[in-house]
């Protein structure tokens, strides 16, 4: 009888084998793509096939992958706490358990295993778990609405949904789609930007791309196999800018968060395009190292592989695309410093938002759009007066708060205040909040300016950013008065680098704070696992004593020396051993201020050796 | 009293004497009996209302039901059949009107019964329709606290949290209490009961009648509640929460939260160029504030409150963006400035001062003049080339929050989008001059300059305002002169008294202020000398005498007249008042003025204000309190022979201001705020 059993059971299985092989995904896709309401698709729907079919359509695995459901029971025990998945004794997926849709149950869906027995995995936390494994991907009742509602198709292993312009247009809209909450229904999303309507659309095709990939998104570097998708999905771009015969210079790539990060990648063969970016992740791997993707995303090799973000974008601001970039300060771990410092960049303009990264979109929604039918169409030009300039000088930063003069009453309620200003060749814009008076803006706590990098003397305009495009611009009364505050300081956004030609200089600005330092590093053993940091007090150009790893396990060895109060110094030695590609870290503290020793003790690392014995502060 | 009988409804008339049974609130009750007679009952009581009286009211009566009114507040024809027919299908605790203190709309039901209702309704015992014997069982158990404090008392003491007013309206007909506020006898040791509610109607009501009292308490000096009942009471019902939204008067608001908290002792009051004015609050011995305003007594205890000037550094937020400061940027010639008189008539200092401002400063393009659109002065100011804009209007909030500057003769509790008048510049022109002492409504408004007419106006203001008075004249005064005149008139301008509210016309005709003013304009010796002599005398009467204008016997010599304040004293050989201080006017520009004040001795006595002056010693005119005195007086020509000791009064009177620069001198002054 158990063989009969077995035997069945093979047979089950082979079927399935079959039915997910190429030629059967390749007709079922053909099915599947005919118009909703099609003989053919009619059937299938009436036969409740159309779940089944929806699998056999999703991406083939290689030999030995599968789609894996894991569905967490009584979860609100450890709400707020990392979890990790283990195949046998190896990580597959982990994240921080938040709780899911009311009524849900939490899921996380399409992680890629290598086993399809459920009994070789098991939960690093104490939560009764169940997990589906399968040859088709894992969907969800409400992803198959969302699809139906935006228009979503599926194109080879390529997904997208198409709008406005598609029959003649004259200029391409694309768009790149965030990360949405981690335990949504909707896992992918796209960024359909609501707000542009047909008639904003009719002479541009808008493709909006989502990322289809692993659990939340996979940068659309990578499918679900691990296998680069950049030619796949640049196809699609360069086929339809071909086909229509559009012109680059009239092709924009949009995206907020990791979605900019995506329209960074696939900007790169479309230099004359226009780049509209918002929060984008500039380092993957240091973006990674936190909760939520450090036992996923983070764990990939192939994304640490490819081109990040921040190299794409120092060569664009190199070759002058135009780019308008949205961001805020307390995002450290996207801007990775690069966004806050950069100035003198030929056709960049920043535009600072200030809150939390993922408020930088909702709040600049009405300048971005603005943006945007600016690309679409001509918008026009109004004067605006400003009556008062008021200046608060908070330790290293400014607060402003204007008054507008009395046409503010007129001004769109859609939109967004600016003081605009120029950072050589870059145009900077800082925005303002709305007031209850309506003829007052003002910086909020979140919204400041920084003398020490912001030349506040070149800012001198107020300016709206219209949500239609509009564009309403006048000087300001009189200079910004920032009396006290440290001004003009020369802050290099040179990349870091792990082998250093003699001292080098460095800055990191996580939000209000800026850290300075300089540093040297140098490869060590090729086969260790650690880098080894020392931290001194000072470092004359000449970069002092040899830098020699005192452990033999080190790969590299630096020296880094704070300036000032050594303010975030546990930023640049988290950058050095992210981009180590090492699993250790060993500091040793020389030397430095006592802030820098403190700031030390609370970095953001698993395998940390912190050497403090010899420990000479400056102060305290 | 008529007799006692078991009936629904005993409906308690209150009257200062004996009542009045043609005034329409008395016909209007016994009016009701027509379909209603069975159901209810009247009883009179002369004289004040007491607890006392209430309780033995409340013995006496067989009635299931108790209402009082008094005879002065105004009912609507429906106030009883709505009351009867409402309490004869039930039994409640008590039933009321909608209450008001102006006019009963005609759509009472349009009321909106929000926080603004709940804190503005008076909460006295009068209008609302008690359950008899629960009324008893309140004042056995309350029987110390005030009459003006009963209704509170019963709704905590029952527990009634919330009551649907009627669809039928009751009026005070007066909002006194919110100059004078309330009192409480030197017995009464608390306010009302101490018993937690969650009503916000009830806590806004407790904390009205809060206000009221320490407002009362701020002229009285003193009373036997003490500070732990008024802390004990603010923290049992946390009216603090509600202080911020829903009180009004700013020194209240100030005094309240203090007592609640007595280590924060500083409260910004208002804000002023380069400084600030605030209160301060301290137990005796604490060191006196840089202006002393109070010394009050509260049972044991006594409050100092004080004013200080403090620098613009000094005040919370002065260095958050978020917090907008009108006083960041000068008045300049890009403000707006908004000018305005009486909604309803200008003809004031600010349209006398807008006319200076816009004729010798025309580089200020945006001054405007506000007036309601429907006011007879519309026309004439728009034909001047005022620029108007209807008062109390979208537009006119949206021009004031946009201002620089507010210049007006009268004092609004203006606000808009968080904009007051506590945070803004105003310029307070007065209509007239302040021969009362009105220290006490002078040192709860806002503002930062108070324009005083002569130094002895100006150092009484002084000691409560000495930054904000500016002695620079009212700016109507100075083209004001005298006009000649066809005809030789005289002026008289009786004012006005607040008992004569709600009479009859036959006790109108039967008060002391018809009798002596009538009997003037019908004195032989006075006609024959009109006649005689060729000249007239012109009545101005007060406006809210105007309906019973045909009252009183006029003639052919003597006349009402419909012209000006301004135009009637222009032309006017002499003028003569009982109390008006607009007769200075006509002092200022060399017209004889006299006082002919036939009840001295009640008058002050009745006003919400002391007199500041001493008419015999320091007015500018004689003062005759015989009839037969004043037209001697007139008759005999006397007015017109120059008086040595009237001129020396005038020359004190109106010392420091210099007539050629009244306007230069405000102006100078509020374009440097």
């Amino acid at each position: 009888m158990k063989k009969v059993v077995r035997r069945a059971t093979a047979l089950r299985s082979g079927a399935r084998s079959m039915a997910y092989s190429a030629p059967v995904r390749a007709a079922v896709r053909t099915v599947m793509s005919a118009p909703a309401g099609a003989p053919v698709r009619r059937v299938v729907e009436s036969k409740g096939l159309d779940g089944a079919a929806r699998r056999l359509m999703s991406e083939q695995l290689p030999a030995g992958k599968y789609y894996a459901k894991l569905t967490i029971d009584d979860w609100e025990k450890h709400r707020g706490r990392s979890f990790r998945l283990l195949q046998g004794s190896t990580v597959v997926y982990g994240n921080e358990i938040e709780p899911p849709a009311r009524g849900s149950a939490l899921e996380y869906r399409n992680i890629v295993v290598t086993s399809k027995d459920p009994g070789r995995f098991s939960l690093d936390i104490d939560a009764p778990f169940s997990l589906k494994i399968g040859h088709g991907a894992f969907t969800t009742p409400q992803q198959i609405e969302y699809d139906e509602r935006y228009g979503v198709e599926q194109h080879g292993d390529v997904f997208y949904s198409v709008r406005g312009n598609t029959t003649n247009p004259s200029r391409l809209l694309v768009t790149f789609p965030g990360f949405g909450p981690s335990t949504s229904r909707i896992s992918y999303a796209v960024s359909y930007l609501k707000d542009l309507d047909e008639d904003d659309l009719q002479d541009t095709l808008m493709v909006c791309f989502q990322d289809r990939y692993l659990v939340s998104g996979s940068y659309m570097l990578v499918d679900n196999g691990g296998r680069p998708l950049y030619d796949r999905v640049h196809r699609v771009i360069d086929d339809l800018v071909r086909r229509h015969g559009i012109a680059q210079d009239d092709v924009m790539f949009f995206g907020a968060s990791k979605g900019g990060s995506i329209a960074i990648t696939y900007a790169k063969e479309f230099p004359q395009a226009h780049l509209l970016l918002a929060v984008p992740q500039m380092n993957l791997p240091y973006y990674f190292n936190k909760p939520f993707f450090k036992d996923s995303l983070f764990r990939m090799p192939q994304l640490r592989e490819l081109d990040q973000p921040q190299e794409l974008l120092r060569r664009y601001f190199a070759e002058g695309r135009k780019i308008d970039y949205f961001y805020t300060n307390d995002d450290e771990l996207s801007n990775h410093s690069l966004i806050e410092l950069v100035h003198d960049v030929e056709n960049l303009t920043k535009y600072r938002v200030g809150g939390v990264h993922g408020a930088v979109a909702k709040n600049a929604l009405p300048a971005m759009l603005g943006v945007m039918r600016r690309f679409i169409a001509p918008r026009s030009e109004h004067a605006l007066g400003c009556d008062g300039l008021r200046t608060f000088v908070e330790g290293d930063s400014v607060r402003l708060q204007l008054r507008l003069d009395d046409s503010s009453k007129d001004l769109p309620s859609r939109a967004n205040t600016f003081v605009e200003g120029t950072l050589g060749r870059t145009r900077f814009l800082q925005i303002l909040s709305s007031h209850d008076y309506p003829f007052v803006r003002y910086m909020d706590t979140s919204q400041r300016l920084y003398p020490a990098y912001d030349r506040l003397v070149d800012i001198d305009r107020v300016t709206v950013l219209d949500a239609s495009g509009d564009r309403y611009s006048g000087p300001l009364p009189e200079k910004i008065a920032a009396d006290g505050a440290p001004a003009d300081l020369e802050l290099t956004t040179a990349p870091l680098q792990l082998e250093t030609d003699g001292v080098q200089e460095y800055a990191v600005v996580d939000d209000t704070r800026l850290g300075r330092f300089r540093y040297r590093s140098a490869p060590a053993a090729p086969d260790g696992d650690t880098l080894e940091v020392h931290v001194v007090s000072t470092m004359g150009e000449d970069g002092g004593e040899p830098l020699v790893a005192s452990s033999d396990r080190a790969r590299f060895v630096a020296r880094v020396a704070p300036r000032g109060d050594g303010a975030l110094v546990h930023l640049i030695v988290l950058r050095l051993v992210v981009a180590g590609g090492v699993s250790r870290l060993r500091v040793v503290v020389e030397g430095g201020p006592a802030e820098a020793a403190r700031a030390l003790q609370d970095i953001a690392w698993d395998d940390v050796e912190l050497v403090a014995d010899d420990v000479r502060t400056e102060a305290g | 009293m008529t007799d006692t009988r078991p009936v629904l409804l005993t409906v308690v008339i209150e009257s200062d004497g004996p009542v009045d049974r043609e005034s329409e609130t008395y016909r209007r009750i016994v009016g009701a009996r027509l379909r209603y007679e069975t159901l209810f009952d009247v009883a009179l009581v002369d004289g004040p209302l007491t607890t006392a009286r209430v309780a033995e009211l409340c013995a006496r009566l067989g009635s299931t039901y108790v209402v009082f009114v008094r005879e002065s507040h105004q009912i609507p024809a429906a106030f009883l059949p709505t009351l009867l027919d409402y309490l004869r299908k039930r039994t409640v605790y008590l039933a009321e009107p909608t209450v008001y203190t102006g006019p009963v709309p005609r759509d009472v039901g349009a009321t909106r019964l929000d926080d603004r209702y709940h804190y503005a309704r008076d909460t006295d015992v009068y209008g609302v329709a008690f359950h008899t014997r629960r009324l008893a069982d309140l004042v056995e158990a309350a029987g110390d606290v005030e009459r003006s404090a009963l209704y509170l008392a019963y709704r905590l003491y029952w527990s009634i949290a919330k009551v649907t007013p009627l669809a039928v309206g009751y009026s005070y007909a007066s909002d006194t209490k919110a100059v004078i506020g309330v009192g409480a006898g030197p017995g009464t040791a608390r306010l009302v009961p101490l018993i937690p509610t969650a009503s916000r109607e009830l806590r806004l009501y407790v904390l009205r009648y809060l206000v009221l009292f320490l407002r009362g308490l701020r002229s009285r000096g003193e009373c036997g509640v003490g500070l732990d009942h008024l802390r004990d009471l603010i923290r049992e019902l946390d009216l603090i929460g509600l202080v911020g939204a829903a009180v009004r008067e700013p020194l209240e608001s100030s005094w309240i939260r203090w007592i609640d908290d007595p280590s924060t002792t500083r409260y910004l009051y208002k804000r002023l160029t380069g400084r600030d004015a605030y209160l301060e609050f301290a137990l005796d011995g604490a060191p006196q504030a840089e202006v002393p305003l109070y010394r009050v007594r509260l049972g044991d205890e006594t409050v100092s409150i004080g004013k200080s000037y403090r620098p613009g550094d000094d005040r919370p937020g002065h260095d958050d963006p978020a917090v907008y400061d009108f006083y960041s940027r000068p008045v300049g010639l890009s403000s707006t400035i908004l000018f305005f008189d009486r909604p309803g008539q200008a003809d004031d200092n600010a349209e006398h001062l807008y006319e200076y401002f816009t004729a010798h400063h025309p580089e200020y393009t945006k001054a405007y003049f506000a007036l309601a659109r429907k006011s007879p002065d519309w026309d004439r100011l728009e034909r001047k080339g005022f620029r108007l804009v209807p008062i109390f209007t979208p537009e006119f909030y949206e021009l004031f929050l946009v201002s620089d500057l507010v210049v007006s003769s009268q004092i609004y509790n203006l606000q808009y989008r968080g904009k007051t008048l506590a945070n803004s510049r105003f310029v307070y022109l007065q209509h007239g001059v302040q021969l009362n002492d009105m220290t006490d409504w002078v040192i709860s408004k806002h503002f930062d300059v108070f324009v005083a007419t002569g130094e002895m106006e100006a150092s009484y203001l002084r000691t409560v305002a000495p930054v904000e008075t500016l002695n620079s004249g009212l700016p109507r005064l100075e083209s004001l002169a005298r006009v000649p005149s066809e005809h030789r008139y005289l002026l008289f301008m009786p004012t006005w008294r607040f008992n004569l509210h709600q009479l009859s016309t036959e006790s109108f005709k039967q008060s002391d202020y018809y009798r002596s003013i009538d009997a003037l304009f019908t004195d032989r010796v006075l006609l024959d000398h009109l006649e005689r002599t060729d000249r007239y005398l012109h009545v101005k009467l007060h406006p809210n005498v105007e309906k019973r204008s045909s009252t009183f016997h006029f003639s052919d010599r003597i006349r009402p007249t419909d012209v000006s304040y301004r135009d009637a004293i222009a032309s006017a050989e002499m003028v003569f008042t009982d109390y008006s201080s607009a007769v200075i006017d006509a002092a200022f520009i060399g017209t004889p003025i006299a006082y002919y004040q036939w009840d001295a001795e009640g008058f002050f006595r009745e006003q919400p204000y002391e007199s500041r002056l001493d008419y015999s010693t320091e007015g500018l005119g004689p003062v005759f309190y015989d009839h037969a005195d004043v037209v001697d007086h007139v008759v005999g020509g006397r007015y017109a022979v120059p008086d040595d000791e009237m001129a020396r009064r005038k020359e004190r009177f109106f010392e420091g201001v210099d007539p050629s620069r009244i306007n230069a001198t405000v102006v100078e002054r509020m374009l440097s705020l």
